[in-house]
């Protein structure tokens, strides 16, 4: 039975990552996320870097998902015509 | 008069001047979005505005307006290819993986960090088909742009309600 180690200690083509580059992603992330900027620490971990980013990704495309749907609301309601009438108004007005 | 009005909309979102690149991707947004709407909205009355179209132009106008980077023409790929088109959050691995999924050993610390990347690989449109490098670059400007999505979308959503 092999045990298989992380693949950082096999060559395979383009999956290898680097110290190095994490380090830079992590030091690059650590700007872009609001949440680790507050922190302003250096002593956190790369995996915690890592994670808060796809936390804070995941949270943006919900807040887009959700936008979206407002938006679509918006325009689908035919009922209120001063709604209808200020969204016309502004999308004309660019 | 009018001038004015014009151009009071025009600064409708608060973007640093100085980040030029950010104003940039906002305005191009802004004009990608605005005429799809408006035709979304035209019309309404033969076909139903649901949210997966509007979603769909959302997703569009964020593709059209940063196809400097990889992800954007990723995006721009599965939504032509569907005209159902799924959310950005549902990325369907068809790529080869680039991270080799090492054997769960409990707790390791390389392998938690592997595992994490996996899984912003994923997030990212077309992550799974790139090399390492090429998704640590990417990755950067994705975030920007959802970022200025966001703002970009509140502001349309703010102004009318």
């Amino acid at each position: 039975m092999s045990s298989r180690r992380s693949s950082r200690s096999r060559q395979s083509g383009s999956s290898r990552i680097s110290d190095d580059q994490i380090s830079d992603l992590v030091s690059k992330l650590q700007h872009l996320i609001p949440e680790l900027r507050r922190r302003r620490s250096d002593k956190v971990s790369a995996s915690k870097v890592l994670q808060e980013t796809c936390n804070y990704i995941r949270n943006l495309h919900r807040e887009v998902d959700d936008l979206s749907d407002r938006l679509s609301e918006l325009l689908a309601s035919t009922d209120d015509n001063s709604a209808e009438a200020a969204i016309i108004r502004s999308l004309l007005n660019y | 008069m009018e001038r004015q009005i014009i151009n009071k909309k025009k600064r409708v979102f608060s973007v640093e001047p100085n980040k030029s690149h950010s104003a940039a991707f906002t305005r191009k947004y802004i004009s990608h979005l605005v005429p799809a709407l408006k035709k979304l909205n035209m019309n309404k009355n033969s076909s139903q505005i649901t949210q997966q179209t509007v979603k769909h132009e959302v997703d569009m106008a964020l593709a059209l307006s940063a196809q400097e980077f990889a992800w954007s023409r990723f995006l721009l790929q599965k939504l032509s290819s569907s005209k159902n088109p799924t959310t950005t959050t549902n990325s369907s691995s068809k790529g080869t993986q680039v991270l080799e999924r090492p054997d769960k050993e409990g707790g390791d610390e390389e392998g938690e960090i592997e595992e994490k990347l996996r899984e912003l690989q994923k997030l990212l449109p077309g992550g799974e088909e790139m090399n390492v490098e090429e998704m640590l670059s990417e990755i950067g400007d994705y975030i920007k742009c959802l970022e200025l999505q966001t703002i970009a979308l509140k502001s349309i959503v703010q102004d009318t309600t």
